[in-house]
């Protein structure tokens, strides 16, 4: 009797072990295993031109979903990225173009916006203490607006420069990559190993605590808004170098797939877990991977969606059940 | 026998609904829960002078007021703005707005969000179009739409009530997934050539009045009648307070926000068959998604209240009407399209910046 009720706790707790096992790692599992299976059934795959240029892809979404991720950690969250993406980028172009602005003045005015930006995000959510999914839904659409009256919803090209600037590689080895992944680790490093990470990570576990301890959170949030705003803006310069042209389309649906990627990636919507490098990264290459793999095997592009949302579908219930078994 | 046993208990309020305070009175005889709580516009008594006095409590509450008395302003000064067709193509307007921000608005009370609504509409509208077009009967092609569209807001129950997964997110991918299931059955074309039968019934008039309108209006009573007086109404309330101290006090909690997906879902879908008579064709950019900032930003002015628990349906509508009347101005102003999403967007903001400063100075 004794025994077996012994034995039921243990079952129990193996089953609690296996799922929380399968919720934190589940999805380098199916990372695995999807690369695998393209693999074997899509020859020109595994190759190393196409492995570069599935990162060359990940790149301008990597930096956009750092800037959410470092906004979700905080416990907060960023929906006008691809909005700001766009509006500081369509800025910049129009400075280039029309204005004759030389480019690395065009840049520094294309982060600077980005910056304003996201600093009017973190004024409304800081200082209005408006909750910054209605903050940033609204700029979303209103930032949006605004971009499409500056380039008057037409598709502008860029300089040639900065056109061969964004396909630029040595031997197959693209530039932009480079530059995201020194973003990247830099963030993380800022994340995880210095003060300022601590106290966003803090904030994002319990506000209150945080408030308690002397982070000052209001700071810390509207910090982590303005890091938002600049790594969009930078994201979207990476996003229009390699297409050549700004277009009306640009940073159109990254609030999504950036939030996905970085849910997939093990950094909780609950705010105050998850780490930027492996997680960010991988997220986004999955998704990259999914979708490129997917055009490999010549699936209908129609498809796609129901891939992705299946696949984020699995990590949001992966996450939820993280939370639950903690508790 | 008749033992009341008035138990109060203070609850750790949820994260962000810092000032209420349930207090859980227990009638045994009847053998019901009966909840009070200390929000401003909840009432207790059913009747029909309280009703009024609580709703005009809460309109000059809320932020309606002020931008009622801006829409009365804007509607004296721009031209052709009071012509009775105006008029009547607004409310028209507002109609299918207004369904779906009855849907949010019982999503809202329970504290989640649905951002798949436009999408949901744009889908079941399609659904129902192919039906229409290649099969026959209109009849069935509406209650297709309808059912189509409340099976969608079931899954986001389920993923959201059962699963435990976060709203927001849950319809995020839930709109990604059904616009992009549109675009496929569509081919990213509109569907076309629907019977006249449909168009002809559902836009049918009375006298001035188009039947969208009359629908909504007799729907936006039973909805804040359900909302106000009926048990699953004030177990809405009572979830969006505080989901835990709910639970406790035997409220299905569950199911309650179950059936608030649901509902959402039902009215996507009855909203699609106007759409869809208005348009006389359905296709995946009905579904877009400023749409969701219209629904949101109405329901928000109209004193619904996005951390849940507060807001009724009268005023979701009237919100809407607001919303409308913003849009319809600027039009006839001629102000370009994106400045009225610059316009809308900030409308939004503001209104609850407002709201929530004002919450902020009364804790």
């Amino acid at each position: 009797m004794g025994n077996e009720s012994i034995a039921g706790i243990q079952a129990v707790r193996t089953k609690r072990n296996v799922k929380q096992f399968l919720a934190s790692y589940g999805f380098y599992i199916i990372f695995i295993l999807v690369f695998m299976i393209y693999s074997l059934r899509a020859p020109s795959f595994l190759t190393v031109t196409n492995i570069m240029n599935m990162l060359h892809t990940t790149v301008p979404l990597m930096v956009i979903a750092c800037g959410i991720g470092m906004v979700i950690i905080c416990g907060e969250i960023d929906l006008s990225v691809g909005s700001v993406a766009f509006l500081s980028n369509s800025i910049g172009t129009v400075l280039m173009v029309k204005a004759g602005v030389p480019i690395p003045l065009a840049f520094i005015v294309v982060v600077l916006t980005g910056v304003v930006l996201g600093a009017i995000n973190g004024f409304f959510v800081v200082v209005f203490r408006v909750s910054s999914l209605i903050v940033t839904l609204g700029m979303l659409i209103s930032f949006r607006g605004v971009a499409l009256q500056i380039t008057n919803s037409q598709v502008i090209g860029l300089p040639e420069a900065l056109r061969a600037f964004g396909n630029f590689r040595i031997a197959s080895f693209y530039i932009d990559i480079a530059f995201g992944l020194i973003i990247i680790l830099l963030l993380h490093t800022l994340h995880t190993k210095r003060p300022y990470g601590r106290f966003v990570t803090a904030t994002g576990n319990d506000r209150e605590i945080a408030e308690k301890l002397g982070i000052p959170i209001r700071k810390i949030k509207f910090s982590v808004f303005v890091i938002s705003g600049a790594l969009a803006a930078v994201g979207g310069f990476f996003s229009m170098t390699q297409v050549g042209a700004i277009n009306p389309l640009l940073g159109n649906g990254a609030e999504f797939t950036g939030i996905a990627a970085v849910i997939i990636g093990g950094i909780s919507l609950f705010g105050g877990e998850g780490k930027l490098f492996p997680g960010v990264f991988f997220g986004v290459f999955l998704l990259t991977v999914i979708e490129t793999g997917l055009n490999q095997m010549s699936v209908s592009p129609y498809v796609y969606p129901f891939f992705r949302g299946g696949i984020i579908f699995i990590a949001m219930y992966a996450d939820s059940l993280k939370v639950r078994l903690r508790k | 026998m008749f033992q009341q046993a008035p138990c109060i208990i203070c609850l750790k309020p949820a994260d962000r609904v810092k000032d209420v305070y349930l207090h859980i009175s227990i009638k045994k005889s009847e053998g019901t829960w009966n909840m009070l709580d200390q929000t401003q516009n909840e009432d207790r008594n059913s009747s029909t002078t309280q009703l009024m006095l609580t709703f005009f409590k809460s309109v000059s509450n809320s932020p309606l007021f002020i931008f009622g008395v801006i829409a009365v302003v804007l509607s004296i000064t721009v031209p052709n703005f009071l012509s009775v067709r105006n008029i009547v193509n607004l409310l028209t307007q507002s109609s299918t707005i207004g369904l779906m921000a009855l849907g949010m608005t019982f999503v809202l009370i329970l504290g989640g969000l649905d951002l798949s609504i436009p999408a949901n509409m744009a889908f079941s509208g399609i659904l129902g179009a192919l039906y229409m077009r290649d099969i026959g009967s209109p009849v069935i092609a509406a209650l297709i739409m309808v059912a189509v569209g409340t099976a969608v807001g079931c899954i986001n129950g389920f993923a959201v009530a059962k699963l435990k997964m976060i709203p927001f997110i849950v319809t995020l991918s839930m709109q990604a997934i059904l616009i992009g299931s549109s675009i496929w059955i569509t081919k990213n074309d509109s569907v076309y050539n629907l019977p006249d039968a449909f168009g002809d019934t559902i836009l049918f008039r009375m006298g001035i009045v188009p039947l969208p309108v009359l629908v909504l209006f007799v729907i936006t009573i039973i909805t804040h009648i359900v909302l106000k007086l009926s048990f699953f109404g004030r177990w809405i309330y009572y979830v969006g307070i505080n989901k835990n101290a709910a639970g406790v006090s035997g409220i299905p909690a569950e199911t309650v926000t179950f059936f608030g997906y649901l509902l959402s879902g039902f009215f996507s879908g009855l909203a699609a068959i106007i759409v869809t008579a208005r348009l006389n064709s359905a296709s995946a950019s009905m579904g877009s998604e400023n749409i969701v900032l219209d629904i949101v930003s109405s329901a928000v002015v109209g004193g619904v209240s996005i951390y849940g628990g507060v807001g009724t349906a009268l005023g979701a509508v009237i919100g809407v009407i607001f919303i409308t009347v913003i849009t319809n101005t600027m039009n006839l102003l001629h102000v370009p399209y994106y400045l009225t999403l610059v316009i809308k967007g900030l409308v939004i903001i503001s209104v609850v910046g407002f709201d929530s400063l004002r919450s902020i100075r009364r804790s």
